[in-house]
């Protein structure tokens, strides 16, 4: 993971090299988190030109892609192939279905394009190898979607890059979404047919809830366990060996009905003799008055670090707030401009960017390796 | 009026003990024996204003039994148990600092003892009294948070206050948090421990204990030794099926500027924690009942402190068949 001193704010920002040249992005698929497309073109150096998808993917995937075409004012392509050439595109950013994520960045790669992709890597490791195999063979540049640039995560990464605490000997991460997922787990009636799970995800993406959205249900480890580990990626400068996991559907009928997880436990055995847990989850809009508890402890040789990851943040609360409102509203984020500023360094010096194809791939491995530990109750090595 | 003698502790321990007797008209400190013949125990006298001072508990026992009716045991872990078991056969009311053994065979010898003597054998456990985790549990206990689906417990010790290089004391006192949450045993067990664990002559400062209970709640719990502060740091979470409490030091601290970085300054609960140990302990005596917190329930929190340190040295999970725990190779 490549972190060097363009993750400074001021050095970001007075950089004269950012009046390089502009890249050409096309958004193939853009049926979830759309934040992402945007966040690519938050920074100068990025533009959209075109929307682009598959021409045989169902009609409200062409909606959706059409609706962001439109906003964006450029055009709606049936033709992924076509257009990357047509366009004379340099960057394809992806956020669809996890099962099409590594098919279309394999794609674009084949075809000399870098990839900006949405997390999950995927939901098979056999994909990701593809993809690792596609991004050396064609020499572009890969980075996964992360929240690594958010204040106090860059903050804390620098007081461990620096040795404030010595050497890191573990950490912990809280990573708990405190939204909900529809019906609670239990409101079921007896009779009524189980949730589908597309269906589900689609009708979620009106509050951008819709993280997992794909025809294979994918529970909150390979969800928002991306964020986590990419955390801990980061801020450790580690591998991940082996792991230990237990899971369970505590929270929402969607996830009991389609058998996967909504809350995770995670035990880590890093590079180094250094040790990780984490607890990953959606816990419910009733559990915590914002977005939810996202913290990170971590111990060293020469000290210990507390980091809350929503700092800076700033309280209003007034007459008449809704319910649903959040009391604190996180300031000073600046995660989108420096994650493509990373991405943009990366291509114009042929170097790492910030969580790149090895460092997702690890994450995915670990992930399939914590569902696995999971069910067969062991710990078990990463693929 | 119960008696109590102090058998054993340091000074500062001691001294915080006399703060909180303070505060109760129906117990006093009558005696105390300080370990190894040290002074400290005269300060304690000062503080709790004439109490008998020995050197042995021996002398204590021979000389002024009739002095007190019950005993608080502070000794060091190797002596815990002799100690206890001691008093308890001089039929006095045993409160004895968690962990009640240095190991289960140990602590089945406490428990038998005071069986035979007809006496009260509460354990220390004194986190399930600090006001904040207090708060917690009453939050579980009312309904609100729904059943416990996960408990996140980190507790990091300043080097000096750590005693011990096994983690056994801390790692009890977490462990009964666990089990006193749940009300059930773990049935999966997996500890995990920081660099250093496994190597001869180095010592490790962080293990982390991986609980999974029958009822498919789980938990954390996280301990480290080496924090270069002061004061310590603490932290529980518990999440509910239908809401969820926080008790984080990092929400109860106040910042001081006198150069440099500001510190932060944590707002200390121990002396709360000591009141609502001992007002237990009183009324279990007084009521004659079981205290909340029963000798068997400290065997427990041991029992599994003991697996999970071998699920740490081994490096893989233990788990419940029946009422036995097996390594899962």
């Amino acid at each position: 993971m490549n972190l060097d001193s363009s993750v400074s704010i001021e050095n970001a920002k007075v950089r004269d090299a950012d009046k390089k040249c502009v890249f050409r992005v096309a958004v193939l698929s853009v049926i979830k988190h759309d934040y992402v497309a945007r966040g690519v073109a938050s920074h100068p150096r990025f533009e959209l030109v075109v929307v682009a998808d598959d021409p045989g993917v169902q009609d409200w995937v062409h909606e959706r892609n059409q609706l962001f075409a439109e906003e964006k004012k450029i055009p709606y392509v049936r033709n992924v192939e076509q257009a990357l050439k047509d366009y004379a595109i340099d960057v394809a950013v992806i956020s669809t279905e996890a099962e099409r994520h590594c098919d279309l960045s394999i794609r674009a790669a084949n075809l000399g394009v870098h990839v900006v992709q949405d997390k999950p890597m995927s939901n098979r490791l056999s994909e990701c190898d593809l993809l690792v195999e596609a991004v050396q063979r064609n020499g572009v540049r890969f980075m996964m979607w992360s929240r690594n640039m958010l204040p106090a995560i860059l903050q804390a990464t620098e007081i461990i890059r620096s040795g404030q605490i010595g050497s890191p000997n573990s950490i912990h991460v809280d990573f708990y979404f405190s939204k909900d997922a529809g019906p609670p787990k239990g409101s079921r009636k007896a009779g009524d047919p189980p949730i589908p799970w597309l269906d589900f995800q689609r009708a979620a993406h009106i509050d951008g809830s819709d993280g997992a959205i794909g025809t294979q249900p994918m529970g909150e480890l390979q969800n928002e366990g991306v964020y986590a580990l990419a955390y801990i990626k980061q801020i450790m400068d580690c591998e991940f060996l082996r792991v230990f996991a237990r899971t369970t559907a505590a929270f929402h009928q969607v996830n009991v009905d389609n058998g996967v997880e909504d809350f995770a436990t995670v035990s880590l055995e890093l590079s180094d003799g250094m040790i990780a847990t984490m607890a990953v989850g959606r816990i419910g809009a009733a559990s915590h008055p914002d977005i939810g508890e996202i913290k990170l402890l971590i111990t060293g040789t020469e000290g210990a670090l507390v980091v809350a990851e929503s700092r800076p943040e700033v309280g209003v609360y007034y007459r008449g707030q809704p319910g649903k409102e959040f009391r604190h509203q996180r300031v000073a984020i600046d995660n989108d401009f420096l994650l493509m500023d990373n991405f943009a360094r990366a291509i114009d010096d042929g170097g790492t960017t910030l969580l790149d194809v090895h460092a997702s791939r690890m994450i995915t491995a670990t992930i399939l390796a914590a569902l696995r530990s999971a069910r067969s109750g062991r710990f078990e090595a990463i693929d | 009026m119960i008696r109590l003698a102090l058998i054993g502790g340091g000074w500062q321990a001691a001294h915080q003990l006399a703060q909180a007797i303070l505060r109760f008209r129906e117990l006093s400190i009558t005696a105390i024996v300080p370990e190894h013949g040290d002074t400290e125990g005269e300060e304690i006298v000062r503080a709790s204003d004439g109490s008998i001072v020995v050197s042995t508990l021996d002398t204590l026992l021979a000389e002024y039994s009739d002095t007190f009716d019950a005993a608080i045991v502070r000794s060091h872990l190797s002596r815990r148990v002799s100690v206890a078991c001691l008093v308890a056969r001089a039929g006095k009311h045993v409160l004895v600092q968690s962990p009640m053994a240095s190991s289960s065979e140990e602590a089945t010898r406490l428990l038998n003892a005071c069986n035979s003597a007809g006496v009260k054998l509460m354990v220390g456990c004194s986190w399930r009294f600090r006001p904040s985790i207090v708060a917690v549990k009453r939050a579980l206990e009312s309904g609100k948070l729904g059943r416990p689906i996960f408990l996140r417990i980190h507790a990091w010790m300043p080097q000096v206050v750590s005693t011990s290089t096994t983690f056994l004391p801390e790692l009890v006192e977490l462990l009964d948090l666990s089990l006193w949450i749940y009300g059930e045993l773990p049935n999966e067990i997996f500890g995990m421990a920081g660099p250093g664990y496994d190597m001869p002559g180095k010592q490790t400062s962080d293990l982390h204990s991986h609980l999974a209970f029958p009822s498919e709640g789980m938990a954390l719990v996280s301990l480290t030794h080496s924090l270069c502060s002061s004061s310590g740091y603490n932290c529980l979470t518990l999440i509910g099926s239908s809401g969820a409490a926080y008790a984080d030091d990092h929400n109860q601290s106040q910042l001081l500027y006198k150069g440099g970085q500001p510190a932060a300054i944590k707002t200390g609960e121990e002396l709360q924690e000591l009141i609502g140990l001992l007002r237990e302990f009183t009324e279990s005596i007084v009521q004659d009942r079981l205290s909340s917190l029963t000798s068997t329930e400290g065997k427990d929190a041991l029992v599994l402190a003991e697996w999970v340190l071998k699920s740490a040295t081994e490096r893989h999970p233990i788990r419940r068949i029946g009422d036995l725990y097996e390594p899962r190779l």
